[in-house]
């Protein structure tokens, strides 16, 4: 009985730390994918309702990894006209220095130091997508769990839980945890659920198209689906490039003066 | 009128034709109503409104073209003023490391959002209804502005108002007539500064990290008229006279710094106005002042968007003009120009809370905006509903509930009212 205990607890400990190297190797080889040095393109957003109610948003964007702990954005919008000619500047830390945003309201001509829970609820312009959804989160202040092999829309992906692990992070970001869905084929994330504070599927996130670029994988169309509300939103990135993004775009002159 | 609509409409269809353009359009018509309690219900204004406006860019340059144009079947006047039909006309254009602007342009100094001490550029249009009106509440000036980027991070601007335009006032002659006094205040209602002119506004602002930050020296004609009192006569035991409005220079040092805190944005502008009254005996004039504006921006309440404006303000050498009179009849005067000027006491502190929350994906939006001037509260409530992507409908209410000033120089609407608007953009 003793030998079987410890057999048993011996196999336990062999799948977890498998396990766990599963996952670290899954989360490198992904962010190897990302390594989009500089991209700009279009992005238009198509929101619908429940009822079938179609509005949209569209906007420039650009990104720009300036160094292994920071990567800048900047959303420039052109639609809908309540919106147009606002612009986000963000600054995004994974070292876990304080994120910064500067919004430009050009109805008074004003920038504005804004925190990102402040703009609309964290909801990026009233879509299913939340401004954290755009932002890399701190490896470190997250804890994850192979789930093992499973099969999303006909692609064969790996399938890892993630949550923060405090709560104070998990209720700022509204989700209890989410559970990630990496190709077994070329580690991007596909798939993502996210599930709420009471642990129930909240919303989906599904890409349906990519632009590999010799292995660096980026969502060219997404879908957002909130099943709570049954409100969807589709996103779709265009007229893209991958050429040098000067640095003066990410400051406030380029925000103000375009 | 038809000639002050066709011209505008003229040169934007011209520019229009020859470049390509950019045209936007913002049309909304709307109702106020008074409902201030133990007065009868009064229809204030129906307004029908448009602002074309075209961005086109030519070689180098930048071109914005906007106009106000309204006519109201009910208010005060039935078209607008000529002068306000411009609403902005500037070229703009890179120069290295420098961005240059020539012509009639909106600029916004300081980091709180609204009673900036710092915001001392562009004068306003006091006779608005609510407070929070986006498209009357500012003038745009005829400026020649130069902003320098030595650095990302750096800006050195430089802002120069030949004429500058003064604060809309379309008073003419008011009488004050309380008994001790028999004064007629002339307002005259220039469109354009010639004297005093000039204005000159300079500002360093940084970006950064943990702090953004802006440094101000403005010499600048204020925008609010004062009055020449000199031939006032208090022979008799009334005063009487005819006083005439005047416009005179002050000289702003100002500073506002914006950082976060935790969760919050704390913005501080602060800003030492000293005025032509420096030693505050000539009560024609505003007096010198030191104005501090706190600001606390954070989401609360399941992202509900928060603001609090804390506001105090220091006047310099308050009253000073009283060891010149010794006549009491100079009192009720003094009183009724004090209140004009926003100067009423030496110690002026009142605090302004902003509340907005987005519903139904952005659809449904709802704010209070409330400020509480000890004893006196303003509430402000809005709503609004996006039926589309470019037509909304708005409503709200100003709420007083202090009894409207019965002071003969009073600019600003004083009674509660509500309104609802129906707003199209394109």
């Amino acid at each position: 009985m003793k030998k079987t205990t410890c057999f048993l607890l011996c196999l336990c400990f062999s799948l977890s730390l498998m396990a766990d190297a599963d996952v670290d190797k899954i989360l490198k080889e992904f962010e190897k994918t990302l390594y989009f040095p500089n991209l700009s393109g279009s992005i238009k957003v198509e929101m619908i309702s429940q009822k079938g109610d179609v509005r949209e948003i569209e906007a420039k964007a650009y990104q720009k990894i300036i160094d292994e702990k920071q990567t800048n954005m900047l959303f420039l919008f052109d639609y809908p006209p309540t919106v147009r000619d606002t612009g986000i500047l963000l600054h995004t830390f994974f070292n876990g220095d304080d994120n910064n945003m500067w919004i430009y309201l050009p109805a008074v001509k004003r920038i504005k130091r804004v925190a990102l829970e402040q703009s609309g609820g964290g909801y990026f312009m009233g879509s299913d997508f939340t401004y954290s959804d755009f932002i890399m989160k701190q490896h470190d202040n997250y804890q994850r769990e192979f789930l093992g092999k499973v099969d999303i829309d006909g692609r064969s992906c790996y399938a890892i839980k993630d949550w923060a692990k405090n709560l104070k992070e998990r209720q700022e970001r509204g989700y209890g945890y989410m559970v990630n869905y990496y190709s077994s084929s070329d580690f991007f994330l596909y798939a993502r659920d996210y599930y709420d504070l009471s642990e129930n599927l909240l919303k989906t996130y599904r890409v349906k198209e990519v632009l590999n670029n010799n292995g660096a994988i980026y969502p060219t169309s997404v879908v957002m689906h909130n099943v709570q509300s049954d409100h969807k939103s589709i996103l779709k990135f265009y007229d893209y490039d991958m050429e040098e993004i000067p640095e003066n775009i990410f400051t406030t002159r380029y925000l103000r003066n375009r | 009128m038809m000639k002050k609509i066709l011209i505008p409409l003229l040169i934007f269809a011209t520019v229009f034709t020859l470049c390509a353009a950019d045209f936007r359009l913002l049309s909304f018509a709307d109702y106020y109503g008074r409902i201030e309690p133990g007065e009868s219900y009064d229809s204030l204004r129906t307004r029908f409104y448009i602002q074309p406006e075209l961005q086109t860019s030519l070689f180098n340059f930048d071109l914005t073209l906007s106009a106000n144009l309204w006519y109201q079947g009910v208010g005060d006047e039935d078209f607008i003023a000529t002068d306000n039909i411009l609403r902005e006309a500037y070229i703009s254009f890179p120069l290295g490391d420098f961005d240059v602007a020539l012509g009639q342009k909106f600029e916004t100094f300081g980091f709180a959002d609204l009673y900036s001490p710092l915001n001392v550029i562009n004068g306003s249009d006091p006779t608005i209804y609510s407070l929070d009106d986006a498209v009357d509440g500012k003038r745009a000036d005829a400026m020649i502005q130069i902003q320098f980027y030595p650095n990302f991070d750096d800006t050195i601007e430089l802002i120069y108002v030949p004429f500058p335009r003064p604060d809309y006032i379309a008073k003419g002659e008011v009488e004050l007539d309380n008994g001790t006094n028999r004064v007629i205040l002339n307002f005259n209602e220039e469109a354009y500064l010639t004297d005093p002119a000039h204005s000159i506004f300079m500002r360093y602002y940084h970006f950064s990290s943990n702090f953004d930050l802006q440094l101000i020296y403005a010499c600048y004609v204020e925008q609010s008229p004062g009055f020449d009192l000199e031939k006032l006569d208090s022979n008799s035991p009334l005063l009487t006279g005819t006083g005439k409005t005047v416009y005179t220079r002050n000289n702003l040092f100002g500073i506002g710094v914006s950082t976060p805190l935790g969760e919050t944005i704390l913005s501080e502008d602060f800003a030492f106005t000293m005025t032509e009254d420096s030693n505050g005996s000539d009560m024609g004039i505003k007096n010198s002042r030191i104005t501090a504006n706190t600001q606390f921006t954070r989401s609360i309440l399941n992202g509900t968007f928060a603001q609090l404006n804390v506001i105090y303000q220091y006047i310099l050498n308050y009253d000073n003009f009283k060891g010149d009179y010794d006549d009491p009849v100079y009192s009720d005067l003094s009183e009724e120009i004090n209140d004009y000027f926003v100067q009423p006491q030496q110690h002026i502190a009142f605090a302004v809370l902003h509340l907005h929350k987005a519903f139904l994906r952005e659809k449904l939006f709802l704010a209070l905006n409330t400020a509480y001037i000890h004893p006196e509260v303003y509430i402000a409530p809005r709503i609004s509903y996006a039926l589309s992507d470019r037509l909304m409908v708005e409503s709200g209410a100003d709420i007083f509930t202090s009894e409207p000033s019965d002071n003969d120089l009073v600019r600003s609407n004083q009674y509660d009212n509500f309104f609802i608007r129906i707003k199209y953009e394109y």
